[in-house]
């Protein structure tokens, strides 16, 4: 490793995350609900948050609702689209549907409301911007688990890019991983992971190796860590490591840990080339990362990952639609296809679409993994798991 | 809103930044922007009927506090300075839409570094 910012602390008990959490997250004792839930200091903060968590919701049931859904495809087919496939690319789809004034004020909205989120955690945390550093530095080097931070790291300008219209992106804002943490914790989930409920069900359900060994854990493109400590819940005495591009994401990952008295190292490392000997994991997690790289860092990370892992070793992957995915495909309809527009530009997720259009399955297999695309599913909307195993 | 400069090591670095803030849906930018704003004051709407909502609370329990009071107060020099700022920052957060560039976002993402900035600054929100 290139520079270790802060050693290994001392370690501590993890709560226990009962086994029922596995089947309903909802059912999370009320001591975890209380350690895991977030709160800006300030009421005003706390509330644009909920504003923005209403109107989000508001605004997707409006939109999802049968008669909405019926009047869009009316609309459509007297313009000449009806339902079904369409040879329109994706932009042509979207730019169909932006004729239609409604859906064109419900672009706004969305993408108004979402500002507005991101805008309101930024400055909470802009506003006070000694303090949360401060708050930093004192567990930069304290445990327990470690911190890396590696200001020489060559990122990649692929993941320089401000994703999901979030100002700086995961590398460019000291407070970046604050921001994503309680802006899409207290607004964007909608209720279902108020206290980390998404990933405890991430760890809780992932797959484990045939012969039941787990002793070391990587969560790829980590973020906030939020899966990372679930994962040293599950599996107390394994070593557990998180690993993200963006320094501030893996500094705030540590805090939060460190806060959390949850024994985890996070590394600031490329998932592409990282600083892990060759078949050292049982496990290799990734929650919506790859949609986020570039064809070309796909192929290297799932390479890397394949070496990481020992014979033997799961890899949980879980992500946007892809093609080669028997139920994950990418829609050909009209709406769908203005659907994954909208994600790719004004969700501003540059590489969406690459991912979608990639046979991703293959990639894995033709890395050697042995895939299973029907994992357990996952979160309130059960998508299916990919866990891509190697062979022993 | 509150500016706060620090010397302190952010560990940010350079980024690309995006034009999805660019973005025009309906035509008009100044439509797109009058929408953005109107979100904005539902927002503070929202928080000052909450803080209202734990304020009623407080009072009618606790304090035992005049409604007329409330209504005839009027803020010391020390308060104006205090509540101008309050002002200001709240005018920001709800109308900085109506002053932001706007561009043609209507085709693929620029992919090269045209956009590398530098790391953001700590308490250097815009």
């Amino acid at each position: 490793m290139n520079r270790v910012v802060a050693l290994r602390g001392e370690s501590a008990a993890s709560p226990e995350v009962p086994a029922e959490v596995r089947i309903d997250p909802s059912r999370l004792p009320a001591e975890l609900k209380a350690r895991h839930a977030v709160r800006f200091p300030g009421l005003d903060a706390n509330s644009h948050q909920d504003f923005a968590r209403g109107f989000k919701a508001w605004l997707a049931a409006d939109w999802q609702k049968p008669e909405a859904l019926a009047q869009r495809e009316r609309a459509l087919a007297m313009r000449g689209f009806p339902p079904g496939e369409t040879p329109l690319d994706y932009a042509s789809a979207f730019k169909v549907l932006m004729e239609d004034p409604v859906y064109a004020a419900r672009m706004r909205l969305q993408w108004s409301i979402h500002d507005l989120m991101w805008d309101r955690a930024m400055r909470a945390f802009h506003g006070d911007a000694d303090a949360y550093l401060r708050a930093m530095e004192a567990t930069d080097h304290s445990g327990p688990g470690s911190l890396t931070l590696r200001p020489d790291l060559e990122i990649p300008n692929y993941a320089r890019h401000e994703i999901h219209r979030q100002p700086g992106g995961f590398v460019g804002d000291p407070f970046a991983g604050w921001v994503y943490h309680y802006a899409l914790s207290l607004a964007h989930y909608g209720g279902h992971n108020d206290h980390d409920e998404v990933f405890f069900h991430i760890a809780q359900s992932h797959p484990v190796p045939a012969d039941n060994v787990v002793a070391r854990i990587l969560d790829i493109g980590c973020g906030p860590g939020q899966s990372t400590t679930a994962f040293k819940q599950r599996f107390p005495r394994a070593e557990v490591w998180g690993l993200d591009v963006g320094g501030p994401m893996v500094r705030y990952a540590h805090h939060r840990a460190v806060k959390l008295g949850i024994d985890v190292h996070f590394t600031q490392d490329l998932a592409e080339a990282t600083p892990f000997p060759d078949a050292h994991f049982d496990i290799v997690n990734d929650y919506i990362v790859f949609h986020e790289t570039n064809l070309d860092a796909m192929r290297k990370i799932v390479k890397e990952v394949y070496r990481i892992l020992r014979p033997g070793g799961v890899f949980g992957h879980l992500d946007a639609f892809t093609a080669g995915h028997p139920t994950r495909r990418p829609p050909n309809d009209l709406q769908g296809k203005a659907m994954l527009w909208n994600i790719y530009r004004n969700n501003y997720e540059p590489f969406y679409l690459d991912y979608s259009e990639l046979d991703f399955p293959s990639v894995l297999r033709e890395a050697g993994f042995q895939v299973d695309l029907d994992g357990p599913p996952v979160l309130w909307n059960g998508r299916p798991r990919t866990v891509a195993t190697k062979p022993v | 809103m509150t500016q706060t400069s620090s010397e302190r090591p952010t560990h940010a670095a350079e980024y690309l930044k995006g034009d999805w803030d660019k973005s025009v849906f309906l035509g008009n930018p100044h439509v797109d922007n009058l929408m953005t704003a109107l979100l904005g004051l539902g927002a503070e709407n929202w928080a000052l009927q909450r803080r209202l909502l734990v304020i009623e609370k407080f009072l009618a329990t606790r304090c035992g506090i005049e409604p007329a009071e409330i209504e005839s107060y009027l803020p010391n020099e020390e308060e104006q300075v205090i509540w101008a700022r309050k002002r200001d920052d709240f005018i920001d957060r709800v109308f900085a839409s109506l002053t932001r560039e706007t561009a043609d976002t209507s085709g693929p993402i620029d992919l090269t570094d045209a956009a590398l900035q530098p790391p953001r600054p700590a308490g250097g929100r815009r």
